[in-house]
């Protein structure tokens, strides 16, 4: 049984991303064009999943009835609505009394779903957490809530598809790099030769014919992923602000 | 046992086995609630409200106790609880509805998954505990719980 979306169980446990998502997540970063921190990805990530969350009970409240609230009174044949089953609708098929007096006095109502009947309680008259709860998250709350929560899931999952590609926190769909050829490597080779000191990559990165219409940070990103993975060069700096020699130099 | 059981298989309380072995569940519950068997009251199902979601279960009033005034609590399972009756415990809590390894090592929070995973294959002989796969799923589930409501008392 799903938890609420505002709980922390939510995405703690149940949350996976759909693939539909990852479409969405795709598409913001073709806009973008930039690097994005996984951290700004998971937020982007929970705020879609809950802007669809709501979408979709919006439209099932509009077709299918009612939001089942606990504490009402309801007739057979009335058309109900379940934001905590995931937006479940159904149709009230029979009501009987409660058989639990240490919960006072109420009805149950018998609902009849897609694939089977439950039974739900109505007419209760103490605090139900449903009652509290009322739904009224807002995305982008969510999102800085739990985006640290499903930050490590979202890693993996990017780690394991060959589109998306890691720079420290960073992370970039590999169709948005710039190809770094060999002359680009080679070019970069002279430049921190000549310097005859370790460079930062906007050194290096005015003398490359990158094209200007690729943000500034995809190209740095992309200068830098080459030099990483060529032996020719080490990162003698920080590992946030890396600075170049080259391994044959002392 | 289902050859290809692992951490994510879905384990529930196998009414049938304790039918079979003439075994009552109801004394387990009445242990839960510090009774003796001589305190163990029969009774006809009664309504469980699900905390989160308002839903209706009928079951045994035992059950319905120990759900009301035990489960949910910190003391309910403790460091202190035998694994394989935290296990039990556990699933008694999500009213026998099927939970994994990595399920129970979550509400549990003792051990591992993969520990959890052998405990639960040695639990079938203690408690009846077993893979969902290895029978109709009608008898798991609240659903189940209901159909052998009168069994465990």
């Amino acid at each position: 049984m799903p938890n609420p979306i505002d709980s922390p169980e939510y995405w703690i446990e149940d949350f996976e991303p759909a693939s539909a998502e990852f479409d969405a997540l795709y598409a913001h970063a073709l806009e973008t064009r930039r690097p994005t921190t996984i951290e700004a990805l998971a937020e982007r990530l929970i705020i879609e999943r809950a802007e669809r969350a709501r979408e979709a009970l919006r439209a099932a409240s509009k077709g299918a009835g009612a939001v089942y609230m606990p504490a009402n009174r309801y007739e057979k044949g009335q058309k109900l609505v379940f934001p905590a089953l995931d937006g479940a609708a159904g149709t009230v098929s029979a009501v009987r009394a409660g058989t639990n007096p240490s919960y006072g006095d109420y009805q149950v109502i018998e609902v009849a779903m897609d694939k089977d009947t439950r039974e739900f309680a109505a007419g209760i008259s103490w605090d139900h957490a449903l009652m509290r709860a009322e739904s009224s998250y807002e995305p982008d709350e969510l999102a800085e809530r739990y985006a640290p929560v499903i930050v490590p899931k979202l890693r993996e999952r990017l780690a394991r598809d060959s589109e998306w590609q890691s720079f420290g926190e960073h992370w970039i769909l590999k169709a948005l790099m710039p190809e770094i050829n060999t002359g680009h490597l080679n070019l970069a080779e002279a430049i921190i030769m000549l310097a005859g000191e370790p460079v930062t990559v906007d050194h290096i990165l005015g003398e490359l014919d990158l094209g200007k219409s690729i943000p500034e940070e995809t190209r740095v990103i992309a200068v830098e992923a080459a030099l990483e993975s060529d032996p020719r060069f080490r990162n003698v700096g920080a590992f946030e602000s890396p600075l170049w020699a080259l391994t044959s130099q002392n | 046992m289902h050859a290809s059981i692992d951490v994510n298989t879905p384990f529930h309380i196998n009414f049938t086995w304790w039918e079979q072995r003439g075994r009552n569940l109801g004394r387990f519950l009445a242990e839960i609630l510090g009774r003796t068997d001589a305190d163990i009251e029969s009774g006809e199902p009664l309504d469980f409200i699900d905390p989160r979601t308002a839903e209706v279960h009928e079951l045994d009033p035992l059950w319905v106790e120990v759900l009301t005034t035990r489960a949910f609590q910190p003391e309910y399972i403790t460091p202190a609880t035998p694994l394989t009756s935290a296990v039990l415990r556990a699933l008694v809590e999500n009213l026998n509805r099927p939970m994994t390894s990595v399920e129970l090592h979550r509400r549990i929070n003792r051990s591992n998954p993969e520990t959890l995973l052998r405990v639960l294959k040695t639990a079938r002989t203690e408690y009846g505990i077993a893979p969902v796969l290895d029978e109709a799923p009608a008898a798991s589930g609240a659903k189940g719980a209901k159909r052998r409501a009168k069994a465990t008392s």
